[in-house]
């Protein structure tokens, strides 16, 4: 009966970890798919999304809902401004969008320290209570945080395949001299996409973070695990970022019921090392 | 002939002799220790611009490198004894073949994978470190260095012995970077970089050059590394953050991407620069951070282009004013 509790544990936290992963790389790979640039910030949003969740909640007491929207929507907005004022006079040179990538890393990195001191946060969960899934009791929090990127997951999905704005992030990702002789206005579409993308990272962070705690670290975490999930689903995949968020948020959650949580990370290493060594494009991908 | 290469060689003697000559001049010990920190991160950046500016291989992995030697040089002595000098050339070999297995893997491959691959292993090793803390001290740092001798004598706290290492090694591996530079390899990947399809149809071999050279950058890396962790007397994961990954591309970008002896310039700069800076503020990252945006707007191409483009610019406005001077005279 423990065995079969145990691996009702590790998938359940695994399918709720892959979502949330899910999102965050769903995010990386959108800015990669259209610009053709690695966002090497992705880690620092992700920490700051959660760490102006945390500020507004626990230090303006704002409703919990209404913060998440406000720290996503600053983010998104923050995404807008940075890409039209700074990244796009750059966007074709791929060694300086990574530098400047880098360079915003460790301003955002040394903000959130020096605003929110390097003390780690804890967000509360945003319900309380617990609830009993087949064999398993899991705390209700879990669940609401996996709704909600299910529900994020839908709106993404049907803002991609059924809006017009959607469709021309899509067309530009496939070709974007072709959609900008259609008519689409690329400029707008590669911003529009930059700060989706952050607002993802950000949005997966405040999802994640009251389950472990809110640190500068745990930004770096965020940012390899990130990069590993896209490579192992291929780059500029969506669908492919998304499998490999699952088997990744299943194996972690394997990993650390059965053998210990530092062993998390160098799996997943090993895992991108072996995928790129026998498969280098990935599930999805192209070469 | 022998006169001209003599008059050629000049200034890089007088550059030799001032190195030789500057402890002596002028003995102040902390001075002598930035120069000691300027001569080892100019190895590394010159080591990473082999492999950035000249070939094309975007590598996020040189400080793993510079701290997997650091770390090899601490604990080969600590845990088997092995004398610091021969932990120093163990300190390259071990970077090496973690530069071997990753550049197999990924050099074949898009730019892209190489950043991601290297980046990577840039944010793994010190969760290795972390995690296996009866080894390598954990996060609090390494601290049972060896200390360097030759013969009885004892390097012990002294930074002259130190500074001529440093200088000696330093000059040794600039030469042979250097060399690297100048043979068919440094040709094939300059034409690499212009042509790549035409190269390739001459039968240029870019992956084998590119996983020869990438090793050669983490060899000499990770030597540096060790040097640095037995001058310092101690290593830390910190050592493998972003911070250093900046101060470094700032160096290169100031000298300019793939022009030799420019980041050993930048790199004097930066360093001089943060070490008079350090402690000054809390928000010493949010300015190095701030600092190579700047860079990479204001001054592509380097310092050397900036020089040059000023030039430029003063010279059409000697022009334009002496023509208006004459017009209205």
């Amino acid at each position: 009966m423990e065995f079969i509790s145990n691996l009702g544990i590790t998938i359940i936290s695994g399918t709720i970890l892959g979502n949330i992963y899910g999102l965050m790389a769903l995010g990386l790979t959108l800015i990669y798919g259209i610009g053709n640039i690695f966002n090497f910030t992705h880690g620092a949003f992700f920490i700051w999304g959660a760490y102006l969740a945390w500020f507004l909640i626990t230090q303006v007491h704002l409703n919990m809902f209404l913060s998440i929207l406000l720290s996503v929507s600053c983010l998104f907005l923050f995404g807008l401004i940075w890409e039209k004022w700074v990244l796009k006079p750059k966007r074709q040179d791929f060694v300086s969008i990574i530098t400047i990538g880098l360079g915003l890393m460790m301003i955002l990195d040394s903000m959130a320290h020096y605003l929110f001191d390097p003390t780690k946060k804890a967000l509360p969960p945003l319900v309380e209570g617990n609830v009993d899934l087949f064999f398993v009791t899991r705390s209700m929090n879990e669940v609401v945080d996996f709704l909600i990127a299910m529900g994020i997951l839908f709106t993404l999905w049907f803002f991609f395949s059924k809006t017009r704005v959607g469709m021309a992030i899509r067309a530009v990702s496939e070709n974007n001299v072709g959609a900008s002789i259609i008519g689409i206005d690329v400029d707008k579409i590669y911003t529009l996409s930059f700060a989706i993308g952050i607002s993802l990272a950000g949005l997966s962070g405040i999802l994640l973070a009251p389950e472990v705690y809110i640190s500068t670290e745990a930004g770096g975490d965020a940012l390899l695990k990130a990069v590993i999930i896209v490579i192992l689903g291929g780059l500029g995949s969506v669908k492919g970022s998304m499998y490999a968020a699952f088997i990744l948020g299943m194996i972690e959650s394997a990993i650390s019921m059965y053998v210990g949580m530092f062993w998390v990370l160098p799996s997943w290493f090993f895992i991108m090392v072996l995928i790129l060594a026998l498969r280098p494009r990935g599930l999805y991908g192209t070469r | 002939m022998a006169q001209g290469n003599a008059i050629k060689y000049l200034p890089l003697g007088g550059v030799i002799a001032i190195f030789l000559a500057f402890p002596f001049l002028y003995t102040n010990p902390y001075i002598l220790h930035i120069l000691i920190l300027c001569i080892i991160w100019s190895v590394v950046a010159s080591a990473w611009n082999l492999i950035l500016g000249y070939a094309g291989v975007i590598s996020f992995g040189q400080l793993a490198f510079f701290t997997l030697g650091a770390y090899t040089v601490g604990m080969l002595h600590k845990f088997l004894h092995i004398s610091p000098w021969i932990g120093l050339g163990l300190a390259g070999i071990v970077p090496a073949l973690v530069g071997l297995g990753i550049g197999l893997v990924c050099l074949r491959l898009r730019g892209i994978y190489v950043l991601l691959i290297t980046l990577s292993l840039q944010e793994i090793v010190p969760v290795f470190i972390k995690w296996q803390t009866q080894y390598t001290g954990g996060a609090v740092g390494f601290s049972d260095m060896p200390k360097l001798a030759i013969g009885s004598f004892s390097y012990g706290n002294n930074p002259l012995p130190f500074y001529f290492t440093a200088f000696f090694m330093a000059a040794l591996f600039i030469f042979i970077i250097h060399k690297i530079i100048k043979s068919s390899i440094g040709l094939a990947f300059v034409a690499l970089r212009d042509s790549e399809n035409f190269a390739r149809t001459l039968g240029v071999n870019d992956y084998k050059y590119k996983v020869l050279v990438f090793i050669i950058s983490a060899f000499i890396t990770g030597v540096m590394g060790g040097l640095y962790g037995l001058y310092i007397g101690f290593a830390t994961p910190s050592l493998c953050g972003w911070e250093y990954v900046v101060i470094l591309l700032i160096a290169i970008f100031l000298g300019g991407e793939g022009k030799f002896p420019g980041e050993i310039i930048g790199t004097f700069f930066i360093i001089a620069a943060t070490e008079l800076l350090q402690g000054t503020s809390s928000l010493r990252e949010a300015a190095l951070g701030t600092t190579i945006i700047l860079v990479v707007f204001l001054l592509p191409g380097g310092l050397i282009s900036m020089i040059h483009r000023l030039r430029k610019k003063i010279g059409e406005g000697l022009r334009k004013t002496s023509v208006g001077a004459g017009q209205s005279g």
